[in-house]
């Protein structure tokens, strides 16, 4: 060992370099014949351990957030990420019952006391079924949608990027579209045009990589546009058309 | 099929391409999304975000990086997202102060809520280059992809990261010689 009086000690930011490999020759020397430097390069890397540490994910939980992925409606706002939570939920309550299943037929068949949990677990499995009919419709094959639900989870038209776009021109091919229940973030823009304004569309979009959503509202022969982020409903953009 | 293959058939529209690709990455997006929401319902909540994120642009990624590093930059953003949302709320269970004092990391496996009531201590943009680099394993080039930051950067976050959270997890005292190497 190096007597460390002597050297100017490595900081944290190359110890943290050369924990990586990513320090220069000189510095994992260094790291390498100084005590002190080996003695914080050492607790520097036991709290790279301690957050590498793995994280448990539930297999239900993949299996519900991968369907529900698949069958989210495309418009992400408030309404959207309530459906999403309630969707999650009874998918992972469906993943949970099925296994129940599987571990209750057998022993439902061997034991014929009906008053066990095990054997009241297919009763489970139904249940959580038809609460996933009426949490997520769309994730179950065959269920029938609530008219509603259905209207809110036609897919809008996705105007793409449109931070720096010429929205006029974006929105001058798009077909109106307007009716149905309300958008998310419709109401905020709302709040900027006169009462009763109609809306003539309601589309998806992506703003400097947000998420956003597009309201056109027509109102005294007029349309204006607005682009929100759904996440916040914040207008950043809004044009007269 | 291999990876390659399997987004050029998710892009085409094979919906089980697509469900295969979510499901290959999900964990590691649900680990990084843990580890940044520090609750689980967060976490969840940023998991599911970062998943449609992947499935409604993904014809949009043209294979320049690589898809990990694509979802990671996806789900990192859900993250950063989610925690702007809720930056007013209280997260319950990550109090500085649970944090034990005093405790050597090197002793061995730290508790969860340790690691979680650490990485509450460091900024988000922080602790996102220290559990890229520590829990998912990326290079600093891949983390200055993630988070569109230079190299250096990234250098410079990990190692603040890294310290403030070791001396949350071990000796609070931190050493009065030492150069800090800020940047």
């Amino acid at each position: 060992m190096i007597p460390h009086d002597h050297l100017d000690h490595l900081d944290d930011e190359a110890l943290s370099a050369v924990l990586d490999g990513e320090g220069t020759a000189g510095e994992a020397a260094h790291a390498d014949a100084c005590d002190r430097c080996a003695d914080r390069l050492s607790t520097l890397r036991a709290a790279a351990n301690a957050i590498g540490q793995p994280v448990v994910v539930d297999p239900t939980q993949r299996e519900a957030a991968v369907r529900a992925a698949l069958e989210a409606p495309m418009v992400i706002g408030l309404e959207a990420r309530r459906w999403l939570r309630g969707s999650r939920l009874a998918l992972a309550g469906v993943a949970a019952a099925v296994v129940a299943t599987v571990i209750a037929v057998p022993l439902a068949t061997r034991d014929s006391t009906p008053t066990t949990s095990a054997a009241r677990a297919p009763e489970r499995a139904f249940d959580a079924q038809a609460d996933l009919r009426t949490a997520a419709p769309k994730a179950s094959a065959g269920a029938r949608l609530p008219t509603t639900t259905a209207a809110a989870m036609a897919r809008p038209p996705d105007l793409g990027e449109v931070s720096g776009a010429d929205l006029r021109a974006r929105l001058a091919g798009v077909a109106r579209s307007g009716g149905g229940p309300a958008a998310p973030c419709e109401e905020r823009a709302r709040a900027t045009r006169p009462p009763g304004a109609e809306r003539t569309l309601s589309a998806t979009a992506t703003w400097n990589g947000e998420p956003a959503v597009v309201i056109v509202l027509r109102s005294g022969g007029a349309e204006h546009a607005d682009v929100m982020t759904t996440s916040t409903c914040e207008i950043v953009e809004s044009v007269d058309l | 099929m291999d990876e390659d293959e399997l987004i050029a058939a998710a892009q085409g529209g094979d919906r089980q391409a697509l469900d295969e690709l979510l499901r290959a990455h999900h964990d590691r997006i649900a680990a990084l999304c843990r580890r940044m929401c520090l609750n689980q319902a967060d976490a969840d909540d940023a998991t599911q975000e970062a998943l449609i994120a992947l499935v409604r642009g993904l014809h949009r990624f043209d294979g320049r990086a690589s898809f990990s590093t694509w979802a990671y930059r996806v789900a990192t953003n859900a993250c950063l997202d989610e925690l702007r949302r809720r930056k007013r709320r209280p997260v319950p269970g990550l109090d500085p102060s649970m944090a034990p004092a005093g405790r050597d990391p090197a002793d061995g496996v730290v508790a969860q809520v340790d690691v979680d009531a650490a990485l509450a201590s460091i900024a988000p943009d922080f602790r996102a280059a220290v559990v890229l680099r520590d829990l998912c394993g990326l290079d600093y080039t891949e983390i200055s992809e993630v988070l569109d930051i230079p190299a250096g950067t990234v250098r410079s976050r990990i190692a603040r990261g890294r310290a403030a959270l070791a001396d949350r997890l071990g000796n609070p005292q931190p050493d009065p010689d030492r150069p800090t190497g800020q940047r």
